[in-house]
């Protein structure tokens, strides 16, 4: 099997997506967020609509290139990992912006989120999925992109010289390792160029932009989603290893590429 | 070449969370997107989450999925930045009194972003001086020029900024 360059891809954002069957109360996620964070909150804000209120928690982690965001609306919830834009990532913001090695960022992301699942007060968990986008930084080249992207592809060929305005997306159902029983996981993957102005970023965080910074520049990106049909009520212990399941697709997919897929038994 | 073709869902696949196309009329942070954008667009400004009411970030989702972390001192930098620069392009011309320059929308807009715009009326004024003294007076409530120097534009500016380093805002 030819591997893809693993060193390449950088995490661009992971979320963990939960739904409840209840809404969890704002208690009793100023709880959690003290016991996932290891930083204090640098803001709260209540967002949304009336009738659809979103409040969202967010603080920067210490490595300053990440900042911790925990959502709630309704009954869902969402934890991400997201880049910051500052004078402080102004190297970071000269490509598509992105967190770090893709394996080095999942981890940490697994090391905050367990700390959630160990949680008393962690309701029954109807269903939860794991969104990450993967970058691989192509410079100044769409082309680039297109060839750092034709090895993740098992599947089709790309004409990465004549080509522009790839899009390709797949979902390869896998049977799930960990829960068995007929539960399987949906792996979704949709490969594209994702663009970033550097120029117009830098300047907005108030960074003098050299003339050598080019004003477009190109990533291949992997956006994935991986989770599983309403299986649920499950319990924190069940969801946290099978969270740690949606990690390990993801790994996989950074590592070895979209695979073919399995029919399901 | 063999031609680029999605395929066709496999039968008895359980839906998937759907992948969506981000709302191009609110672009994210310092990023576009071509055709096949998703919704990692949306940006988290100043702790502030900015969303696409139109669409959700997945099917049956009613939160979107946050883009970049813009913290709030680089937001308020940003919200400067546009301001000041309105100003400048509009404000009444430098022989009109300083009253009706300083009555200009953005310049009040910039008043009553309080001291988190201290930091930024000071760069500017490190540039060269012009007239911010209003809004510093207004945000600080001080005055730290000398009578004798009222009216001194190289002066005013010299005893603000020596106010300005004193109080930890240059």
């Amino acid at each position: 099997m030819v591997k893809t360059d693993t060193n390449r891809w950088n995490l661009r954002g992971v979320a963990l997506v939960s739904t409840f069957a209840q809404a969890p109360a704002p208690s009793v996620t100023d709880k959690w967020w003290k016991r996932v964070s290891p930083v204090a909150p640098d803001s709260r804000r209540a967002d949304g609509p009336p009738e659809a209120p979103e409040a969202w928690t967010t603080g920067v982690l210490e490595n300053e290139f990440a900042a911790l965001a925990l959502g709630v609306a309704r009954n869902e919830v969402i934890w991400a990992l997201l880049p910051i834009a500052s004078p402080k990532t102004a190297d970071r913001l000269r490509r598509v912006p992105a967190m770090g090695a893709c394996g080095e960022v999942l981890d940490l992301f697994e090391s905050l989120i367990k700390k959630w699942y160990s949680h008393s007060d962690l309701p029954l968990l109807d269903r939860q999925g794991v969104k990450a986008a993967l970058v691989a930084d192509a410079g100044s080249s769409q082309n680039e992109a297109l060839r750092i992207m034709a090895p993740c592809l098992k599947t089709v060929h790309i004409d990465t010289e004549n080509s522009c305005d790839f899009v390709y997306q797949v979902n390869r159902p896998a049977p799930s390792k960990v829960l068995g029983g007929g539960t399987h996981l949906n792996v979704l993957s949709k490969c594209f160029v994702d663009t970033a102005k550097p120029r117009e970023a830098l300047s907005e965080v108030g960074v003098s932009v050299d003339a050598d910074v080019p004003e477009v520049v190109f990533a291949a990106t992997v956006a994935l989603e991986v989770g599983t049909q309403r299986g649920g009520p499950r319990g924190f212990k069940a969801s946290m290893v099978l969270f740690r399941e949606y990690l390990w697709h993801i790994k996989s997919i950074a590592r070895t590429g979209i695979r073919r897929g399995r029919r399901k038994a | 070449m063999t031609p680029v073709t999605t395929p066709r869902r496999q039968e008895g696949c359980v839906a998937p969370l759907t992948l969506e196309a981000e709302d191009p009329s609110q672009p994210g942070f310092g990023t576009t997107f071509d055709g096949a954008a998703d919704t990692w667009h949306v940006t988290v400004k100043g702790g502030r989450v900015v969303t696409s009411t139109k669409r959700g970030f997945s099917q049956g989702s009613s939160l979107p999925l946050p883009g970049l972390y813009v913290p709030a001192d680089v937001e308020n930098r940003q919200k400067f930045r546009r301001l000041a620069e309105d100003w400048y392009a509009n404000r009444p011309s430098v022989s009109s009194r300083v009253r009706d320059m300083c009555m200009h929308d953005s310049y009040q807009k910039i008043i009553g972003m309080g001291r988190a715009a201290l930091p930024f009326v000071f760069e500017e004024l490190k540039k060269g001086p012009d007239h911010w003294f209003p809004a510093l007076h207004y945000i600080t409530e001080e005055n730290p020029v000398p009578a004798e120097d009222a009216g001194i534009l190289d002066r005013m500016a010299k005893a603000w900024l020596e106010w300005g380093a004193r109080n930890g805002y240059c």
